[in-house]
């Protein structure tokens, strides 16, 4: 999974959000490191629409256009959780090892 | 403020599929207006950027696909050009030849006796290969191979087109057997236009600016090269053919220094100059082909 694409399913963990409202959520979840374009924001919901892990689950005219909802589906849940016990596993190759050093001193 | 923001992002979504924009034209606009804030007057430049790769991967297709697709659909339009270049070559030569008011004797013709005789094999294999019969285009590419050999032999004339472009047209197709790719879209659709421009303008050059034809051969295939690199960002299946076409080259330029060696014809090239002639054919291939591969990983994960 591309870094974008876990942080935009993180994004929608809590609750169903539109386009803009995604794009601060990232950047409040990445701590600033992840800054979503708009044309890439929507590349990517169109991929995760696609394979199931998202999908409009409401929509309304605000300034006389459409805004649409976006949440995670069960599928994209599991995908988000299974990416995360990936990354953790790949951490855990190095915060393991350096925390062993620091117990043979204690 | 907002209005003449808004009319520059419109000028810049107007790049998408009509489809696209009328699914999500509103979205995106909105989107970029309120992520602009007030104040400003021009579009951002990363948002210019990402709205022009999203609208031209849409053009070239947006859907995911997996780096085997990618490959697939590459080796099946490398093996259209390849097979236009060998089918076309002959022609292309005769058409600037009888232009360019050489007469239109048989003597003239004769010379491309093997390639024409090929022809209509290889005209085949390219149209059954765009419509995905690829055991057709297979067995039609072999014949188009065995007709010009047959018939070089028989006549002792060489096959100008290359009688051996059809052995790597051949190769390019043996996985297409396997394993179909789905339907090519965006620049790929005109694919078999590329080695027509690349016959074109080396005749062209060869008639009207002789002293200067190596370099203007050199130049557009450097362009191609370079084109295709570029649309790296885009679709990555451009590089891979183009990467293919080059790569069969090299196999087959290697391949006539192999047996010009075993025969003795000719002289003999040092190690070094081997080394040149290798680093110089494979540079090109080399860089397509890896930048392709990294990118068509990067595209495949989600």
């Amino acid at each position: 999974m591309r870094e974008p694409t876990y942080f935009i399913l993180a994004a929608l963990q809590d609750e169903p959000r539109y386009g803009y409202a995604i794009i601060k959520q990232v950047d409040e979840l990445s701590r600033g490191r992840v800054k979503l374009a708009t044309g890439t924001l929507y590349s990517a919901l169109d991929r995760l629409t696609t394979e199931g892990y998202v999908r409009v689950v409401d929509e309304e005219i605000v300034n006389g256009r459409a805004r649409r909802y976006y949440t995670v589906t069960p599928d994209g849940e599991a995908a988000l959780r299974a990416e995360a016990v990936r990354l953790a596993e790949a951490a855990r190759v190095v915060t393991d090892r350096v925390l062993r050093p620091m117990e043979g001193l204690a | 403020m907002s209005d003449e923001l808004e009319k520059r992002y419109a000028r810049v979504l107007r790049l998408y599929p009509a489809g696209y924009r009328h699914e999500r034209g509103d979205e995106l606009m909105a989107t970029l207006l309120e992520a602009a804030g007030d104040g400003r007057k021009w579009p951002a430049a990363r948002e210019s950027v990402a709205l022009t790769i999203g609208a031209l991967r849409e053009h070239a297709g947006g859907q995911r696909r997996s780096v085997k697709e990618s490959w697939l659909a590459a080796a099946r339009v490398a093996a259209v050009m390849v097979l236009v270049s060998a089918s076309a070559g002959a022609v292309v030569r005769l058409a600037f030849e009888f232009a360019t008011g050489a007469p239109a004797t048989w003597w003239m013709v004769e010379r491309y006796v093997p390639d024409l005789a090929a022809l209509p094999f290889g005209v085949c294999a390219v149209i059954t290969t765009l419509r995905g019969r690829y055991r057709v285009a297979a067995a039609a590419t072999a014949l188009a191979f065995l007709t010009a050999f047959v018939v070089t032999r028989a006549t002792d004339e060489y096959a100008w087109g290359g009688q051996w472009q059809y052995p790597v047209a051949f190769a390019l197709l043996v996985p297409l057997l396997v394993s179909s790719p789905p339907p090519v879209s965006g620049v790929l659709r005109y694919a078999a236009v590329f080695p027509l421009v690349l016959l074109v303008g080396n005749e062209v050059a060869s008639n009207l600016l002789r002293d200067v034809t190596g370099i203007v051969n050199y130049a557009l295939i450097a362009a191609l090269c370079g084109a295709a690199l570029l649309w790296v960002v885009v679709d990555e299946r451009v590089a891979m053919a183009v990467g293919l076409l080059y790569l069969g080259q090299l196999v087959l330029q290697l391949a006539g220094i192999t047996v010009s060696v075993a025969r003795g014809d000719g002289a003999v090239l040092g190690v070094v100059d081997l080394a040149l002639v290798i680093a110089v054919g494979a540079t090109g291939p080399l860089v397509l082909l890896s930048a392709a591969a990294l990118a068509a990983r990067r595209h495949a994960r989600l």
